[in-house]
């Protein structure tokens, strides 16, 4: 999920609650500006889009042969709470049966992490969801285009980020070269 | 000086020549970060313990291998009497590439932060021209992954840093590195060196690559490789992944499975069906040459995934039960499997270099 965005109109586009602003037909990456979290309660980007003056950028690999999985949704689909009492209803079914406590704690932890899994799951499937539902039509971007404008909004956050210098990272591991330098020739 | 890096799912490798006692050195590093609660005596106790760590904001992100080992020592799992206890206080550890790739729904400062690890490993140039080679997966034939996003990222990266940068597919960096040769009748040495099958089995990606005398002639990734098959052996054994990977990792030996134990079980199948995987897909691809190549090819595999005890003679076995489109004249293991594909691409580093430095002179 990136959040790239393309101002389709002649004009500027000014996002006063993220304190954005797209030139005319420009692209900007909105995390250059602001986090996550307030991009998708964004009100602005929300009309912005409703009224198609901004696309949302996506990136798709075109190299593959790979058809994308689609999963069809289920006319009544479980949601976290069913769920959550769903697993714990296993969780006390397990628990009351095998008198074995290694069983009891193992079934315990797999499905915490389960649930804890699906709980993230459903976190981002909510968030890709709801700004996909106000960008009506996406836009295919040139991955290497999109990249460049990723990468500036990386050093952008890289720039912020300060750290121990002196400390040196990694196990090093020596080993004879053989015949390196002949290989480097050759190829 | 040329230099290389392996960015990989797990593992960070950093490869650079040492002309003193004409040696390699390989610095590894985990690939991942955890964030420590924020107290007036973090950075202190940060420090205190030599941690590798970076502040953004209010917040401190202790990186690669001390992370790893902090988050090992801290966790007791999640029993219910130990709920909210320790567990919650020293959260997830977070590992922004996923599938052999960046993992683009990660938030930016992930990716910043593991950039910040990466430069603290690779360094700046020591003077302008100097070449760093990485590698990038090839395009995978089972899933619509941005392999370009992550290469074209980490290029404008390295960039950033003043390398003249490379960039080569993973597997080829094998070939490179392992100099498979063919029989050749029609050449004066009756060899050609640099011809053969490069398999990298990673944690997130099996890269594979067929090359002849140099020339990439199949290149293709999987995505369902080590992450994969321990996340299916958990969920088959009810067990959490991680407990699986340190089981695959310590104690599991393909040459030595215990059909009772669900673990060597669940494990044995999912390797199994990698490899079958792997080769029917390369088959597919062979068949689709234009000019069959119909002499014995030699398999050199690699990676960190390749390294569990027995991989080779199961890799032969599975092997001998296909029916491939092409002769198989023996399989072997790199020489050293977690650092093969950092050797290759400082081997291509060091020959754009030297190509410089040759034209510069004339």
């Amino acid at each position: 999920m990136t959040y790239v965005v393309q101002n389709t109109t002649d004009k500027t586009i000014f996002l006063s609650d993220l304190k954005a602003e797209i030139k005319p037909r420009g692209m900007l990456d909105l995390e250059m500006v602001a986090s996550r979290n307030n991009i998708e309660i964004s009100r602005d980007l929300h009309n912005a889009f409703k009224a198609k003056f901004l696309q949302l950028g996506k990136h798709t690999i075109i190299h593959t042969n790979a058809s994308p999985k689609h999963k069809e949704l289920e006319p009544n689909p479980i949601d976290e709470k069913k769920l959550a009492a769903l697993i714990k209803s296993v969780i006390r079914e397990e628990i009351k049966s095998p008198d074995n406590a290694d069983i009891k704690r193992t079934v315990a932890e797999s499905i915490d992490s389960l649930h804890k899994s699906i709980r993230e799951q459903i976190n981002s499937i909510k968030i890709s969801e709801k700004i996909s539902e106000i960008a009506s039509k996406e836009l295919n971007i040139d991955p290497e285009k999109l990249a460049e404008i990723s990468q500036r909004s990386i050093e952008k956050i890289s720039d912020e980020i300060t750290s121990d210098e002196n400390k040196q990272l990694g196990k090093k591991h020596k080993l004879n070269a053989g015949n390196l330098k002949k290989l480097a020739d050759e190829i | 000086m040329a230099i290389s890096v392996d960015a990989g799912t797990m593992n960070l490798v950093k490869a650079e020549e040492d002309d003193l006692v004409n040696g390699i050195t390989f610095t590894l590093e985990r690939n991942a970060f955890l964030q420590a609660s924020t107290s007036e005596d973090t950075e202190t106790t940060l420090k205190e313990n030599n941690w590798s760590y970076v502040k953004h904001e209010d917040k401190y992100y202790i990186l690669g291998e001390d992370a790893f080992k902090l988050k090992n020592l801290l966790t007791v799992g999640s029993r219910p009497e130990n709920q909210g206890i320790i567990a919650t206080q020293i959260g997830e550890l977070r590992r922004p590439m996923q599938n052999g790739v960046l993992n683009t729904g990660e938030e930016k400062l992930s990716i910043a932060i593991i950039q910040k690890l990466i430069e603290k490993l690779a360094g700046k140039p020591r003077k302008p021209g100097e070449v760093l080679c990485f590698c990038a997966p090839s395009d995978p034939v089972n899933s619509n992954l941005s392999v370009l996003f992550h290469k074209s990222i980490l290029t404008s990266f390295f960039k950033s840093l003043g390398w003249e940068v490379e960039c080569i597919p993973e597997a080829l960096a094998i070939i490179y590195s392992e100099r498979p040769v063919a029989e050749d009748p029609n050449s004066d040495e009756k060899e050609a060196p640099y011809s053969g099958i490069g398999i990298s089995f990673g944690s997130g990606m099996i890269n594979i690559m067929f090359a002849f005398k140099k020339i990439p002639l199949i290149s293709f990734s999987v995505t369902k490789s080590g992450d994969h098959i321990d996340q299916e052996a958990a969920k088959v054994c009810g067990l959490n992944v991680s407990a699986i990977t340190r089981y695959k990792e310590t104690k599991f030996n393909l040459d030595k499975i215990d059909p009772s134990n669900m673990k060597d079980a669940a494990l044995e199948i999912f390797y199994n069906n990698m490899i079958d995987n792997t080769l029917s897909l390369f088959a597919e691809k062979f068949n689709q040459l234009e000019n069959p190549i119909d002499v014995p090819l030699e398999i050199v595999v690699a990676g960190g995934t390749s390294m569990v005890p027995g991989f080779l003679n199961k890799f032969n076995a599975v092997l001998k039960g296909k029916s491939l489109p092409f002769k198989v004249k023996g399989v072997r293991a790199a020489e050293n499997p977690l650092y093969s594909v950092a050797k290759g691409c400082l081997i291509k580093a060091m020959s754009v270099e030297g190509k410089k430095a040759k034209e510069e002179t004339k």
